[in-house]
């Protein structure tokens, strides 16, 4: 059976002319899921019945001759840590397994059912969102869909590996330090890590207040941006949602490159990128006729900060459980939450105190660049296991090493596509480009993300599960 | 120290819920209040 689940302009166009069903796209998605997630181990819950009810829906609609909402029909699937009415948010814990479940959905579940999208699971991630590799011990670990043996990136690991499995065109992630971009970049996928204070938290389990973001995983730039345009609304129940008002990017993402200024960065996004990462930023650049060596400021602080920020938030937050019942936590990372709840408040408060000052410095930078480019990952995916990673003859720990390049730019905030580059051609494993712009400029980003789709050179590629 | 401690315990003791956010979150910078963006085609 052809899969008609996958393919979102297509998808959404095909039930928009009744030439399928939202109900038989539904099945589509759920045929291709039960016939791979057995090897994928992308989902951890299933929502069927819900998305049948959806789907079920969307087909009234139409057969009323109803003007359909933007992404009716379009099935999708969030990372753990969204609330699910009736469904308990994991996080990808052992220890949320005892909590209530969920009163209602998380905020951005809420705009997508409205938008039509047909919710059909919840999905793999590291636990509470603190890792690049999604190596779950409690729920297994996410396999890449291009390689079995490798990780699917982290933390939306299952969020990446459901879209490059053709699973879903579209998931639901959280990035703190790169947690959207990483999975994007090592599954071959779209991602859109949005500004910090764009789009609503609400409804999703934290990491760290201060630097969690939300965003879409997406088969293509127009899932991106439709997905991403579904969810904006200003929201004053979230203290991290700065956004006053929707500025749509539908609209404008077909503009074209031309008057932008696009920049390639190097030094430390060169220094700590492997020749395929380098090689995949080197073909961007090509493609958007981008000027090569522009300098982030202070992007090895800036990563040092983000580190600690995330250790102490994050340490923080579990401590209670980390006193009381450490042995439940995730194995691979609990030895992080730990010594970050460890960490001297001095630590924490000179973080924050570069933060000001490295805010100022990267949006300075902007008033010269409209879009900066960097890979997204030092290296493509690795095998499951992987303790240490060689970068450039760095011997790195490579659990904390995968999200090298994206940390500096989540850390000032940064609005930044993934877009799936492959370096081998035909064969071999994707790595990422990072699409970079300046604070409130998503638009700008998804701009030269359509023109680089439009190359030929980012795309996805269909796996052979 | 000992007082501090005694503080901190207080605290400690205070129920917060994962989605209670701190007094002041991060901003990039402020949201634009007009748009610059083109408009759509």
């Amino acid at each position: 059976m052809k899969n008609i689940a996958f393919g979102t302009a297509e998808l959404i166009r095909g039930i928009a002319a009744g030439e399928f069903s939202a109900q038989e796209v539904l099945a589509s998605s759920i045929e291709r899921i039960e016939a791979t997630d057995g090897r994928v181990n992308a989902f951890t819950g299933k929502s069927y019945e819900r998305a049948r009810r959806e789907a079920a829906a969307i087909d009234k609609l139409r057969a009323r001759g109803e003007k359909l909402p933007p992404l009716a029909g379009l099935p999708y699937a969030v990372k753990n840590l969204f609330d699910v009415a009736g469904e308990v948010t994991l996080a990808g814990s052992r220890i949320n397994r005892s909590h209530a479940p969920a009163h209602e959905d998380a905020f951005l579940v809420q705009r997508l059912q409205a938008a039509g999208a047909v919710l059909v699971g919840s999905l793999n991630m590291d636990e509470y969102a603190y890792g690049f590799t999604t190596e779950n011990t409690h729920y297994g670990p996410c396999h890449n869909p291009h390689d079995l043996t490798r990780i699917a990136g982290g933390s939306s690991g299952g969020s990446g590996a459901a879209v490059a499995a053709q699973q879903v065109p579209l998931a639901l992630g959280s990035d703190t330090n790169g947690s959207i971009r990483v999975p994007a970049s090592l599954c071959g996928v779209w991602g859109l890590k949005p500004t910090f204070g764009r789009l609503s938290r609400r409804g999703t389990y934290p990491f760290v207040h201060n630097v969690d973001h939300l965003g879409p995983l997406a088969d293509s730039v127009e899932g991106l941006a439709l997905s991403y345009d579904a969810m904006q609304s200003p929201d004053a129940l979230d203290a991290g949602c700065h956004a006053l008002s929707v500025e749509s990017v539908t609209g404008s993402m077909r503009q074209g490159i031309d008057g932008l200024r696009i920049g390639l960065l190097g030094g430390y996004f060169a220094d700590n990128a492997t020749a395929p990462a380098q090689l995949v930023a080197r073909q961007a650049t090509t493609a958007l006729r981008a000027i090569e060596g522009v300098d982030w400021p202070e992007p090895a602080l800036a990563r040092s900060a983000a580190f600690i920020t995330s250790a102490s938030e994050g340490g923080a937050l579990h401590l209670a459980d980390l006193r009381t019942r450490a042995d439940e936590f995730e194995p691979l990372s609990v030895d992080r939450f730990i010594s970050g709840a460890l960490q001297p408040a001095a630590w924490y408060v000179r973080a924050q105190r570069f933060r000001r000052h490295y805010r100022e410095r990267v949006n300075a930078l902007f008033r010269h660049w409209d879009v900066l480019i960097a890979p997204a990952t030092p290296v493509s995916a690795p095998a499951i296991g992987t303790e240490w990673l060689d970068i450039n003859g760095m011997k790195l720990p490579c659990r904390p090493s995968v999200g090298l390049l994206t940390q500096p730019i989540s850390y000032a905030g940064c609005p930044v596509v993934a877009a799936p580059m492959w370096p081998e051609g035909k064969t071999g494993m994707p790595i990422g480009v990072q699409l970079i712009a300046a604070p409130w400029r998503e638009d700008l980003a998804l701009r030269a993300a359509w023109v680089l789709q439009q190359s030929g050179l980012a795309h996805l590629k269909a796996s052979n599960l | 120290m000992q007082r501090t401690s005694l503080m901190a315990a207080q605290l400690d003791a205070f129920t917060m819920h994962v989605d209670m956010e701190p007094a002041e979150v991060y901003s990039p910078a402020p949201f634009p209040t007009t748009s610059v963006k083109a408009s759509p085609a």
